[in-house]
């Protein structure tokens, strides 16, 4: 199961280099909770699409590159940097994504980052 | 469970680094060791901490397992520090108006005051060791502040005295402990670092109250004592002033700090039936030690100590290290452990 469960993590990942909405989102139950720590969680996959959306559109590119992957059982936390780029400037933010699966999706998405870098970097 | 062990197991003291985004690392270097509520660490809002703590949890046991710890622990990833997360579930103490204490270093601190008998309103370790039970497969270590600790870092003004505060403190803890074991806590552990620091007291009633935390627990029971986080503590002396006196006492582990502060390791000889928890990652030292240095440590411990009854450790929590740093160290720990080991086993062989 970790190991499946990784692959999906590891493509979930790589999906969204790609700026794919429909490829990120086949990724995700019905049921899934994101959660970016500093802010409210989202629930369910309505609210989690129209924020993907919305962050996919606001960037030219994405890349989520796994610097340290571990698993156990149905959980798989990565650690990475998170790369965004638009109108030429580029910014780096490091996070802890930790991911509950079942049934071959991801049911449970928590981020945890920084809001100030964020803001440093990128707000700022 | 200690029995399945390897020669020369390797384990941690207690914590490990927590992340930036679950606390305020510079808020939480910058002060000392916090001994009453310091929410203003935590990065996560209270309706979400909780969930956090879990995920930190999941990462600290991940990377213990990673660097080849036999023995992991949780990384005190839900404690503010590895003292002031039990006052708030006792009655008996006045959290909203704190007293003040003199830590090691001498300094005025504030500590829990006490203000009536001490109870337990509810428990805290049982479902933190049943999470981190559900997390590993590794045997796991559970620690809880020691009554004596406990007692010297509180304003009494209930008990007759401080030895009875001490058993007060030394009953609730008690009750964790039954719990935690029960949860699947292979290993409890009481941290006393104060025994080093007010030795003369220890000898009145530190070992009384030890004995009564540990009443009815199964053993490994471990009693960790140290100089003080090398974060805090940088000139350490290089003997303990109470440490045989721990050979009379009903815990079956003595963990001790020995890197940092060059310990003759002749002193474990007046600790013949304990097994030795040796502090072997000096973690005053901003380097990492090799598997060599590692190696070393541990065998100026056996020229001492039978193997069978050696543990490698840090020297003390890893609580203020940089990540990085931390696990490269318990790499090196489980590197040089192995490689004395292959030795004492190619000897046996």
């Amino acid at each position: 199961m970790s190991a499946d469960s990784e692959r999906l993590v590891r493509d979930f990942c790589a999906t969204w280099r790609k700026k794919n909405l429909d490829a990120i989102m086949a990724f995700l139950s019905d049921e899934c909770v994101h959660h970016n720590m500093p802010i409210k969680p989202l629930v369910g996959k309505t609210a989690v699409r129209e924020f993907v959306a919305d962050f996919i559109s606001r960037w030219d590119t994405i890349e989520f590159e796994i610097q340290h992957l571990a698993s156990g059982g149905d959980v798989v936390m990565t650690e990475r940097i998170d790369r965004f780029a638009r109108a030429g400037k580029s910014f780096e933010l490091p996070v802890a994504g930790v991911f509950e699966i079942a049934h071959g999706r991801i049911v449970a998405w928590r981020d945890y980052w920084d809001l100030e870098t964020w803001k440093a970097r990128v707000v700022g | 469970m200690a029995g399945e062990l390897p020669l020369i197991a390797t384990t941690v003291v207690g914590s490990y680094p927590q992340p930036e985004w679950l606390v305020d690392r510079d808020a939480l270097l910058a002060g000392g060791v916090p001994r009453v509520g310091m929410p203003g660490l935590w990065r996560v809002p209270p309706a979400w901490l909780e969930r956090a703590q879990d995920d930190a949890v999941r990462l600290a046991a991940r990377d213990m397992e990673r660097a080849g710890i036999d023995v992991v622990s949780d990384g005190e990833a839900r404690r503010e520090s590895y003292f002031n997360w039990l006052a708030p579930a006792l009655t008996g103490i006045d959290l909203e108006r704190p007293g003040l204490g003199v830590s090691r270093t001498g300094k005025p601190t504030p500590v829990p005051r006490v203000v009536g008998p001490i109870g337990r309103v509810r428990p805290v370790l049982a479902s933190q060791v049943a999470f981190l039970k559900a997390q590993t497969e590794r045997p796991i270590k559970i620690t809880v502040p020691g009554p004596f600790t406990l007692t010297s870092l509180a304003q009494n003004e209930h008990y007759a005295d401080a030895p009875s505060l001490a058993m007060a403190f030394a009953a609730v803890v008690n009750d964790e402990l039954r719990e935690a074991r029960a949860a699947g806590a292979d290993f409890v552990q009481l941290d006393e670092p104060y025994l080093q620091a007010w030795p003369d007291r220890a000898r009145e009633y530190g070992i009384a109250a030890i004995d009564r935390a540990l009443d009815g627990i199964a053993a490994p029971t471990v009693v960790h004592l140290c100089f003080g986080y090398a974060h805090t503590v940088r000139d350490k002396p290089s003997g303990y002033s109470f440490l045989p006196e721990l050979e009379r006492s009903r815990a079956t582990h003595v963990s001790i700090e020995a890197a940092q502060p060059r310990l003759d390791c002749a002193v474990l000889r007046a600790l013949p039936s304990k097994t030795i928890v040796l502090g072997a990652l000096d973690l005053g030292d901003a380097g990492v030690e090799t598997a060599d240095v590692v190696a070393d440590r541990i065998r100026r411990a056996l020229a001492h100590v039978g193997a069978e009854r050696l543990i490698a450790a840090p020297d003390c929590g890893m609580k203020y290290l940089p990540r990085a740093r931390a696990f490269a160290k318990l790499e090196a720990l489980v590197a040089g452990a192995r490689r004395v080991r292959a030795e004492l086993t190619r000897e046996v062989g």
